[in-house]
């Protein structure tokens, strides 16, 4: 397909930042012959294409008039975001497939060229149980090329970003706000990481603060752009069910990761599996359930055994009563057997071994 | 005719002479009181007049003039009743003798009774220093004024007696504390970590703070027992010196919280304020100035519950105590400085409704609340705080399936040999634990290895600390290293002092 000349790419700009014509911007681009017709469109032009009413074509106009395209160019372009339509070649194939966005914003090269990409998404209040698995899954199939997608939300998202960020496949966050609002605040870090190492997305303009309506929109982004989609941890209610239902619609495949039948952040999990979703225990599992298994070669990990080399028996002997279920400090010692001195140092060196992790409420729990 | 009586006030925590001086002239009837007194020195015109007629004294209806020297400094309390009627009386010569050998204190009731008055004790240690054979005080006060040796403490009980006394015509033996007595009869703790269950790692790092006197945050869901366990720091802190006994008895005394049972603090005080406090009730001040709580608990323990809670205002004053050791509080007129020598123990929620991280009840904060909620405690109050511990909440089973603990003496005969190793390592300089180490202290006194050293830059990168722990957590490990008796601070003890760093880890990703 053609490239969209640059005089394009500038009204279309100018038109996806008119409120009343961004969320009709399917149907603009469909009526008009090209963004600069659209943008330089009569009030009358505007009123007889788009079936609006007066007052509405009048407010396209008069926010027409109150908006510098050159000096939003600039902005756009000094903030390093970039500007790439459906008409692009470098608009990813697979969104295409799906009602997607005729225009997005983007941060950092990955989303150009990514092979393969799957989606890992789950609750913001997870678990250390749901974050560890998360953020290992990713780094697996990052080291195995998968990039990962997600919404750089807190919880799961983040997680899965900082595991995919750590692999050679990298990572896309998917945003529910302007590239320039960085939201949660405390990811800014995450932020900066992911334009380096992948891409920072967003349909949104550049200030668009995140509502909660932006959200769902987002998440069928996620699903669009992958091959599938990894539930890791979500309650009834959790958005991770709505990016589920987008990506069924989407005929993405929609894989889950189970929890603790008691556990609440893992019911809606167990819902999806009760539904026929595939339920995954490892990075294999993820390969072959999208038959990535031809393309992509599983190299098993040795790492177990080496691990228990290094360890000294009081070492082992906290590591045997440990699982991945938390378990408080005080059964440790009481289990164990040493006393307190010793152990609060032995479980620093186990976790900065990186064998056990700590949870809130000075929980331990085994992650290897 | 005109009459002198010595007698002295309180700043602070130093005492002035206030030379007591009557004139009592013909004209008409009058009675005035020159010299900035306050309201209470003004209504003690009421209590002398009705005081000393009720004793069987005749009140001159003269022109009576009372001047409390020096003029410029302002007075305060009713503690010169006394001397002011005295002085009367010497003036109308019902009274023929020379009483500048005696410092007298006290307030008058309108029966003619000496009622007690604040900071008798630090007035008795002036008497002392000024040289005078003796003190007048008010019977209630004598014992905290029998701390002080080498000072003939006379108790009183009404205005006809000290009249008696000073005249000679009868003789009141003065008052002889026995010192170690009292502290045998005062100290006693109520409470023992002996019958605290399980909660093994709370009292571990209560162990080591102790021992380096270092400041703890504890974090916690509600019914997780951090008041009880805090409640019992001060029974495993080392027993009170002579010096620090007289420190703080003195506080008590000016804070006027002495009394008649309760002579002498010998055992560590523990403060425990309510989060609506206000600053001045914090860090002392006032209208009268008066000591704060930080003062209350000096060589003791200030346990503030529900920290977060506190007004903000009120947990920025406390940097500078917590800093100096002292507080200094400036008015327009003066400025004074308490000493604030305290531990901190600081207790709250994990997160605004209680329950982060309770295996039983569900948490429904969101993680922006939880963030809002911890950083209202500010970073450089953060920074003085050395070890933060998790107390989670136990089941029953496992309270009741735990053996009893240890007792406070033994883990105090512990806290102490490490406090000795302290001691000796200053070498009796101001700093005389761990946790007052400065930087150019943390930097002679703990030296780490070359192994050491890699593990601690380990720990901070893979644990996700802030690099403000590294200071804390090299003191800390210095205080465990102390009660291995080791000399070298080694991995393992490292590797302890990163446990009490929970709050500056991110345990959210």
């Amino acid at each position: 397909m053609e490239e969209i000349s640059k005089t394009n790419k500038k009204y279309l700009l100018g038109v996806k930042l008119i409120p009343h014509l961004n969320w009709r911007l399917n149907k603009v681009l469909d009526v008009f012959d090209s963004p600069e017709q659209a943008w330089s469109a009569s009030e009358g032009e505007l009123k007889y294409r788009l079936d609006i009413s007066d007052k509405v074509a009048r407010k396209i106009v008069l926010a027409r008039k109150a908006i510098n395209i050159e000096a939003e160019i600039e902005k756009y372009q000094s903030l390093n975001v970039e500007m790439i339509s459906s008409e692009d070649k470098h608009y990813p194939k697979l969104l295409k497939e799906i009602s997607s966005p005729p225009v997005m914003f983007v941060r950092g090269g990955l989303i150009k060229n990514y092979e393969y990409a799957v989606g890992v998404v789950g609750s913001r209040r997870a678990s250390t149980y749901g974050k560890e698995f998360a953020y290992e899954l990713s780094r697996k199939l990052s080291d195995l090329g998968v990039t990962i997608v997600s919404g750089a939300a807190r919880g799961i998202d983040s997680a899965a970003h900082f595991g995919a960020i750590s692999g050679k496949g990298g990572s896309i966050g998917v945003l529910g706000c302007g590239l320039d609002v960085v939201y949660p605040p405390e990811n800014r870090k995450l932020y900066a990481e992911l334009e380096q190492k992948g891409s920072l997305v967003s349909e949104y303009a550049l200030g668009t603060q995140p509502l909660s309506q932006n959200f769902p929109a987002r998440n069928r982004i996620i699903s669009g752009l992958s091959e599938g989609i990894v539930v890791v941890e979500a309650s009834e209610k959790s958005g991770a069910l709505i990016t589920a239902d987008f990506a069924l619609e989407q005929g993405r495949e929609v894989m889950v990761v189970p929890g603790n039948v008691r556990s609440a952040v893992s019911k809606g999990c167990h819902k999806l599996i009760k539904q026929g979703a595939c339920l995954i225990e490892s990075v294999e599992d993820v390969i072959e359930n999208l038959q990535l298994d031809s393309k992509i070669k599983i190299v098993k990990e040795v790492a177990n055994a080496n691990v228990e080399l290094e360890l000294s028996c009081e070492e082992k002997a906290i590591l045997n009563c440990l699982e991945w279920e938390p378990k408080q400090v005080d059964q440790i010692v009481a289990s164990v057997g040493i006393e307190m001195s010793k152990i609060a140092g032995l479980l620093t060196i186990l976790e900065i071994k990186g064998i056990i992790k700590q949870d809130i409420g000075k929980n331990y729990l085994r992650v290897r | 005719m005109i009459a002198e009586v010595e007698s002295a006030a309180v700043v602070g925590m130093d005492c002035y002479k206030v030379q007591v001086e009557v004139d009592i002239a013909q004209g008409l009837p009058a009675f005035n009181i020159v010299g900035l007194p306050d309201t209470a020195i003004q209504e003690s015109k009421e209590r002398i007049r009705s005081g000393t007629g009720n004793s069987e004294y005749e009140f001159p209806l003269k022109r009576i003039t009372v001047n409390l020297a020096p003029a410029d400094i302002r007075k305060e309390g009713p503690s010169f009743d006394l001397p002011i009627a005295v002085g009367i009386l010497i003036a109308t010569e019902k009274l023929r003798t020379n009483v500048d050998e005696y410092l007298i204190i006290g307030e008058l009731s309108l029966t003619g009774e000496v009622r007690k008055v604040k900071g008798v004790l630090p007035l008795t240690i002036y008497a002392k220093a000024a040289k005078k054979k003796g003190i007048i005080v008010p019977y209630e006060n004598a014992n905290e004024a029998s701390l002080v040796e080498e000072i003939e403490v006379i108790p009183v009980r009404n205005l006809r007696e000290t009249i008696d006394f000073l005249s000679g015509s009868i003789d009141i033996s003065p008052i002889e504390g026995s010192l170690n007595q009292i502290i045998e009869e005062e100290s006693w703790d109520e409470v023992d970590f002996y019958d605290v269950k399980a909660q093994y790692h709370v009292k571990r790092a209560l162990e080591v703070a102790s021992a380096g006197s270092h400041n703890v945050l504890m974090v916690g869901p509600p019914g997780s027992g951090k008041t009880m366990l805090a409640r019992r720091v001060s029974s495993i802190l080392p027993e009170m010196e002579m010096e620090e006994i007289l420190e703080v008895t003195k506080i008590y005394s000016i804070a006027g919280m002495l009394s008649k049972e309760v002579s002498l603090v010998a055992t560590r005080p523990f403060r425990s304020p309510h989060h609506t406090i206000s600053c001045a009730g914090l860090v002392g001040g006032g209208q009268n100035p008066r000591p704060g709580e930080v003062s209350l608990s000096h060589h003791g323990i200030l346990f503030l519950d529900e920290f977060p809670e506190f007004q903000k205002s009120a947990l920025q004053v406390l940097r500078q105590p917590l800093e100096d050791g002292c507080v200094t509080i400036s008015r327009a007129l003066m400025s004074l400085t308490y000493p604030a020598n305290f531990t901190l123990i600081a207790a709250m929620n994990p997160c605004p409704c209680g329950y982060l991280g309770d295996k039983v009840k569900e948490c429904h904060c969101t993680p922006n609340k939880v963030q809002q909620y911890r950083s209202k405690i500010s970073g450089p109050l953060m920074d003085r705080i050395d070890i933060h511990v998790e107390v989670p909440r136990l089941s029953r089973g496992d309270l009741l399936s735990a053996e009893k603990g240890e007792s406070s003496e033994t883990i105090r005969e512990r806290v102490q040999k490490a406090r000795n190793l302290q001691r000796r390592r200053f070498n009796g300089g101001k700093i005389k634990c761990n946790a007052r180490m400065g930087p150019r202290q943390v930097k002679e006194f703990c030296k780490l290895d070359s192994m050491a050293y890699d593990f601690l830059e380990q720990a901070i990168d893979k644990l996700g600390l802030s690099a403000r722990s590294y200071d804390r957590i090299l003191k800390v490990s210095r205080t465990i290293a102390d009660l291995r008796a080791s000399e070298m601070i080694e991995m393992t003890d490292l590797a302890e002092a990163v446990q009490y760093r929970s709050m500056d880890r991110d345990l959210i990703y």
